[in-house]
């Protein structure tokens, strides 16, 4: 069973209650553990042992002397990665939710109704997040997270599997682009030509037949399917981009 | 080559062109467009092998064709009234190329109308040029071409099939005349109305264009400040109710009802929730618009979600941004409503110098969409498909992008659009 790490912090201890009841039970249903803890102050939740590994965060943004949005601040310098939910009871606030890159602002009062779809985003956005491509190299077998993929180029009868850094494979492997798992696909790899597959994720644009991605590197894309291939990038944009 | 022969190549010629006008009239069918061309041959293979000693003008052979071309429709999409209507079409533009080009030739030759297409080099002259005309009328139409009102659609599709109707006359009649300037005049006046028609209509359906966006952006306006108005009226309506609200919460907690004074206090709640925001941006006609929209949508069953960032500089004039933002929710919500479940997603985000926008909503069933585009059959009225290619306008006059794709049962418009100063404070400065 796979585990996740909860923050709710909320002053009204009822309200954070509410939230853990939701929580809980969704995260169980899919196989999850929620670790989940509650805390009533920002000082408090400042205080809590390895905040750093907590994925989740609900955050009220109006916490008894001290502002959420600055304790979600802290979470996210804590751990760049950790998602922010902020729940208050005044939309007001919600402009400065966008200043932390929250992942949702929910009200309140619409909390019954807006609460599981935002589990459920949450749940899509952090766990096939976590899927790996897993290959045999040298008869041994290897998984690399989709995450760190940013290309895979094929070269003869090998597929070269590349990160971060340019021209320096992952790994190496037997086999063929077409024979790449369906699910890479539907979670944001992209073929651009014969002999490459892209991670939407990491590339910054598209333009003039050519994919250029976060890290420096450019691909050629296939002149035939350009139009689809943009087009299907800015729809990926609209779905999962994030600043 | 044998005589009968050069009989069926034109035919062959004209065929090519039928296609190319049936698939950019009715669009692509239920089979893969490949598909349909290697069927739409291997038919006209098996008719003319079928009526071999095929004799061209005369009244079978163009009721043969016309048949044929109705068969062919059948293979592209659009709806019935459409396919029956494709001959008619098919008609005007390749008897009107073959009458012109066959009485011109045997005017300057001084051969008889009948024996211009002998050679197999003149048919292959006549097969390439009619086919060049054809696709170069497709790709004008296509450029100009936008919904007509349904007075003007009768007009013009009785001019067509009168059209229609003369060609054929000539056609098998004219074959018959030996004084060929005659003939040569008369296909040059029928080919010049026929372009004066289309002219013609490419001017009314514009105006008809901007005459509609004109109307749907008046009214979108008149929308807009009515519910603006709305939520002014319904805030002064609770500020003036506020000393009675005090007055009653206050009666309840004397008499020590605590739970009266929260079921009070709950229905004020509910009525303060519906004439407020949901949405805060910082923008505050996205805000109100959003707002209305999520009302709106919640009064059909249909969930409206945002995930939205500051947009203080979103780079849409007012008019503008009511036009985008209106069309793409007010169809959302149309079409979730009838969907299981009933969902909306709408995402605008600011991404590396510009903004990304995205519409995603649940439908009853998937759209066909081609090319980034909806299918032309579904724009069958000047009102239908105005608000989406009003948007597009938009977009593009903005030097935005967008894409439309429906799949699993969601349908997703995303767009996106320079980050700069909004249109109108551009303007100003």
């Amino acid at each position: 069973m796979e585990r996740m790490k909860v923050l709710i912090c909320d002053d009204d201890p009822l309200f954070a209650e509410r939230i853990e009841k939701a929580a809980a039970p969704f995260f169980a249903a899919k196989g999850i553990k929620a670790d989940i803890r509650i805390c009533t102050s920002a000082a408090e939740a400042e205080a809590v042992p390895e905040l750093e590994q907590y994925q989740l965060a609900f955050l009220d943004v109006d916490l008894d002397g001290a502002s959420g949005i600055a304790l979600g601040r802290s979470l996210k310098q804590k751990n760049p990665a950790v998602m922010l939910v902020y729940i208050s009871a005044y939309l007001e606030f919600a402009p400065q939710g966008y200043t932390v890159s929250a992942f949702r602002y929910i009200l309140k009062d619409s909390l019954r109704q807006t609460l599981p779809v935002c589990l459920n985003d949450v749940y899509n956005e952090l766990f096939t997040r976590h899927k790996a491509l897993v290959v045999e190299v040298s008869r041994e077998t290897v998984r690399v997270p989709y995450d760190d993929i940013y290309s895979l180029e094929s070269e003869g009868r090998r597929v070269q599997v590349f990160g971060e850094t340019p021209r320096s494979p992952l790994c190496v492997y037997y086999g063929k682009l077409s024979d790449l798992p369906g699910e890479m696909f539907s979670s944001g790899f992209l073929r651009v030509g014969r002999s490459a597959v892209v991670n939407l994720r990491h590339v910054r644009k598209i333009l003039g037949y050519k994919v250029q991605m976060t890290n420096g590197v450019e691909l050629s894309v296939s002149r035939a399917l350009y139009g689809e291939i943009r087009s299907t990038y800015l729809e990926w944009r609209g779905r999962f981009g994030n600043e | 080559m044998s005589e009968q022969w050069t009989i069926h190549l034109p035919c062959a010629g004209e065929f090519i062109a039928v296609l190319q006008i049936e698939n950019a009239m009715l669009g692509r069918g239920r089979l893969p467009r490949w598909g349909s061309l290697t069927l739409a041959g291997a038919f006209w293979i098996v008719t003319q092998v079928l009526w071999w000693d095929y004799q061209p003008y005369s009244v079978q052979a163009i009721a043969f064709n016309g048949l044929r071309f109705l068969a062919a429709s059948f293979l592209f999409g659009g709806t019935l009234v459409q396919k029956f209507f494709s001959p008619v079409i098919c008609g005007v533009a390749i008897l009107g190329c073959e009458n012109l080009m066959g009485a011109v030739a045997a005017t300057i030759w001084h051969i008889r109308f009948v024996d211009v297409w002998t050679t197999p080099g003149n048919v292959l002259i006549y097969g390439v040029t009619t086919n060049l005309v054809v696709w170069l009328f497709v790709q004008l139409l296509k450029r100009s071409a936008a919904p007509v009102d349904s007075h003007q659609r009768l007009a013009a599709n009785t001019f067509l099939c009168v059209s229609a109707a003369m060609n054929c006359v000539l056609s098998i009649y004219g074959q018959q005349l030996d004084y060929t300037p005659v003939m040569m005049l008369v296909c040059i006046g029928m080919t010049l109305s026929v372009a004066a028609y289309f002219a013609l209509l490419t001017l009314f359906s514009s105006q008809t264009l901007q005459a509609n966006r004109i109307q749907d952006q008046i009214k979108m306006e008149q929308e807009r400040s009515e519910a603006l108005m709305e939520s002014y009226r319904s805030q002064r309506r609770l500020t003036h109710d506020f000393s009675n609200h005090m007055d009653a919460v206050n009666f309840y907690l004397d008499r020590g009802d605590i739970e009266g004074a929260k079921t009070y206090l709950a229905g004020i709640s509910q009525k303060v929730a519906a004439g407020t925001a949901v949405v805060n941006t910082n923008h505050p006609l996205l805000d109100a618009l959003l707002s209305r929209e999520y009302h709106k949508a919640a009064q059909k069953g249909v969930m409206l979600q945002f995930d939205l960032c500051d947009l203080r500089q979103f780079p849409l004039s007012d008019t503008d941004l009511v036009t985008v933002m209106c069309n793409l929710l007010d169809n959302a919500v149309e079409a979730a409503a009838k969907a299981d479940p009933p969902r909306i997603d709408l995402r605008l985000k600011h991404l590396e110098g510009e903004y990304v926008g995205s519409v995603r909503n649940r439908v009853a069933r998937d759209v066909p969409v081609e090319r980034g585009a909806l299918p032309a059959s579904t724009k069958t009225g000047p009102g239908h498909g105005m608000g989406m290619a009003n948007v597009c306008a938009v977009l593009d006059r903005s030097g935005g992008e967008y894409t439309i794709s429906c799949k699993d049962r969601w349908f997703c418009f995303t767009f996106t659009l320079p980050a700069g100063a909004p249109a109108e404070q551009a303007a100003t400065v």
